[in-house]
């Protein structure tokens, strides 16, 4: 209770709370298990607490709380308009967490969902069976890690080991068509090639922003020249990764900094080694962005006075642009076009 | 401010004796209690949700981001049923028989005086539950309550509840009129297992001080809280300066128009840029005022790049 260094909130996952239904289910034992202080709580359903009326996001974020329920319904979905495919026909993506660890002033996720609190579904087995059944038909490109940084969680769920797994398995079966799942991150642990063997269907999107965009607006991350490490020994080890420069963030000095931050990858990372890279600047449905603007009225990033089209808030079109050429023109000097995926929305 | 709500004057005693409360005669219909200075206001509601509601809907009217609602109270502690209390003990020492964590009572026996913050509240009659936020530190031992319309009886069961009282889940739901769920904190001292009758003014008391030091404590806190997190440079892009509004007129701006220069000019000042000096730039060199809107929207876009 003494609050000598004026830290008001409790411990992430102080508090946990867990489905009835899937109270004996082996993951939440596995779990539970590791957080041992945590006071545990049952719910009938995992809205009970993550839908609740007048939650405040950004608070529930400072002490954020896990749920543990189970997903029913559609566990796959097709990507959505703002995401990019690269290339990929059978594009689709699954929640199997909801929320992030990390704390990114300009992520949709503040706006799309209605608590700051994270959701862990644990019967991935289920998401497992529904993706085993698309792959009977068709091939299949999967991003697991949207709403949530799976990697940045592995310790506590150990969700990217039993992704690893299933896609070992969909590799060995004669039935089913390829699959591919890619996992968006900005988690720079090291320890995770301790515990993880590279797979040839799984590629790592690693997220990058300059160091000043980082400590502005990406509360928690690691640092740019963490994640850039990390990058290094993945490929060094044999993992697929992909270089993400989406969002890209506009600040004054735009250039500058994306210019710096592009000589430390260049300089540390063997861009031939790269899977390929996706660039976009920041772009959110107009919901999302009245609820985060709502939600940190003093954010920057979020109160930039965006063009609105269609639904969709993004920089005015000729600064995205300049932006967006710039990064590719400096890219192209180190890995081909083809290689090179630019968001780009026909409809805007 | 922090708002407390009691059912009965003597679970209020102690907290006004602490804070230095006074009396606030305006309010006929309810005792209210307050001391501006320490921000704090408390209402006796009376026993019971309905009166525990209406109470709440008349001191909250004034509520601001940034205040809590905190219920202090006496509950029961709901027997056992047979056996159960054997696996409760081993409960407490983390014992399962399928080596899992406990969901069921871990900690507190519920003797009397024994004070628990509430993270889960029911409301008997209806069968709906209620999860406050446990967003902030605290020193009590957590339980979930049971709230029903009548005194508790000694044959009243409810899986997974052992804490048991009248108001808890009317104050949370009609609490929820003015505070999120991260604002309501419900604080429980057992004074009986279901011997109601027996239980005298002075008894309840007596339970609420032996608390009061850790109530306090835990008032203040949310208090400290709830003022850092209203810090801040009191800007809002919705409460536009009188400059902004010259600068709309001098645009010849359309509703459309003059919000997108607010938007403009509220990032302006959120990114370090000096506002007045590009404004005064802008007259200076004839670019303002404008003539008509036409010319005004060209202003607009120029004032934009310049924000850029």
């Amino acid at each position: 209770m003494k609050n000598l260094k004026g830290v008001y909130y409790n411990f992430p996952f102080s508090h946990v709370y867990v489905e009835k239904e899937v109270r004996d289910h082996p993951r939440t034992k596995r779990i539970l298990d590791r957080l041992a202080g945590a006071e545990v709580i049952e719910i009938d359903h995992y809205k009970d607490v993550f839908c609740r009326k007048g939650q405040d996001y950004i608070l529930q974020h400072r002490a954020q709380n896990l749920i543990l329920g189970a997903k029913h319904g559609k566990l796959l979905y097709k990507g959505a308009r703002v995401c990019q495919s690269f290339g990929n026909e059978n594009f689709y993506y699954t929640s199997c967490m909801m929320n992030c660890v990390f704390d990114c002033e300009y992520c949709y996720l503040k706006g799309m969902y209605p608590s700051g609190n994270l959701v862990v579904f644990v019967n991935l087995e289920d998401i497992f069976a529904e993706a085993e059944k698309l792959l009977l038909k068709e091939e299949l490109y999967l991003c697991i890690s949207y709403d949530t940084d799976l990697p940045a969680l592995e310790g506590l769920t150990g969700y990217v080991q039993e992704w690893h797994g299933f896609v070992e398995k969909i590799r060995f079966s004669n039935e089913k068509k390829d699959l591919t799942v890619e996992i968006r991150t900005k988690a720079a642990d090291s320890r995770f090639f301790e515990e993880h063997a590279p797979v040839s269907g799984v590629i790592y999107g690693m997220t990058l922003s300059p160091q000043s965009v980082i400590e502005a607006y990406e509360h928690r991350t690691p640092s740019l020249l963490r994640r850039i490490d990390w990058i290094g020994q993945a490929i060094a080890k044999g993992y697929r990764v992909r270089l993400c420069f989406d969002p890209m963030i506009y600040c004054r000095d735009w250039k500058g900094q994306y210019d710096s931050m592009l000589g430390d990858v260049f300089s540390r990372i063997d861009m031939e080694k790269i899977e390929d890279v996706s660039v976009g600047t920041f772009r959110v449905s107009q919901d999302y962005l009245k609820k985060m603007r709502r939600q940190q009225p003093y954010s920057a990033v979020v109160q930039f006075p965006f063009v609105n089209d269609k639904g969709v808030y993004h920089y005015p079109r000729e600064l995205a642009d300049e932006m967006e050429r710039f990064l590719v023109g400096r890219l192209k000097e180190k890995i081909t076009e083809k290689r090179i995926f630019l968001w780009e929305d026909e409809e805007m | 401010m922090i708002y407390m709500v009691t059912a009965m004057y003597a679970e209020a005693h102690a907290i006004i004796t602490h804070f230095r409360l006074k009396k606030d005669l305006s309010h006929i219909r309810f005792q209210v209690f307050d001391n501006r200075e320490a921000d704090i206001r408390l209402m006796v509601t009376g026993t019971g949700g309905i009166s525990a509601a209406v109470a709440i809907a008349d001191i909250c009217r004034e509520v601001k981001a940034g205040d809590f609602l905190i219920n202090v109270g006496t509950c029961a502690v709901m027997q056992e049923e047979a056996g159960a209390e054997k696996e409760n003990d081993r409960a407490v020492k983390g014992e399962t028989d399928d080596g899992g964590r406990s969901f069921d009572r871990r900690e507190g026996t519920g003797r009397p005086g024994d004070i628990f913050l509430c993270n889960k509240i029911r409301e008997e009659v209806t069968g709906r539950t209620f999860y406050p936020d446990i967003l902030y530190r605290h020193g009590f031992a957590e339980a979930q309550i049971l709230t029903g319309a009548a005194l508790y009886t000694k044959n009243k069961r409810e899986d997974g509840f052992w804490l048991y009282d009248m108001e808890a889940a009317a104050v949370y739901q009609a609490g929820l009129y003015f505070f999120g769920p991260h604002r309501m904190s419900f604080l429980k001292v057992v004074s009986d297992d279901g011997n109601t009758k027996e239980v005298t003014d002075r008894q309840v008391r007596e339970l609420i001080e032996r608390n009061v030091e850790r109530i306090a404590e835990y008032v203040n806190l949310l208090k400290e809280a709830g003022r850092k997190e209203q810090e801040g440079p009191g800007l809002s892009v919705h409460k536009p300066d009188e400059e902004t509004e010259l600068l709309c007129r001098d645009m010849h701006c359309s509703k459309t128009m003059a919000a997108a220069l607010r938007q403009c000019i509220y990032y302006g000042i959120l990114s370090g840029r000096d506002i007045a000096k590009l404004r005064k730039e802008m007259y200076r060199e004839g670019v303002l005022p404008c003539r008509d809107k036409r010319e005004g929207k060209l202003c607009l876009e120029e004032f934009k790049r310049r924000i850029l």
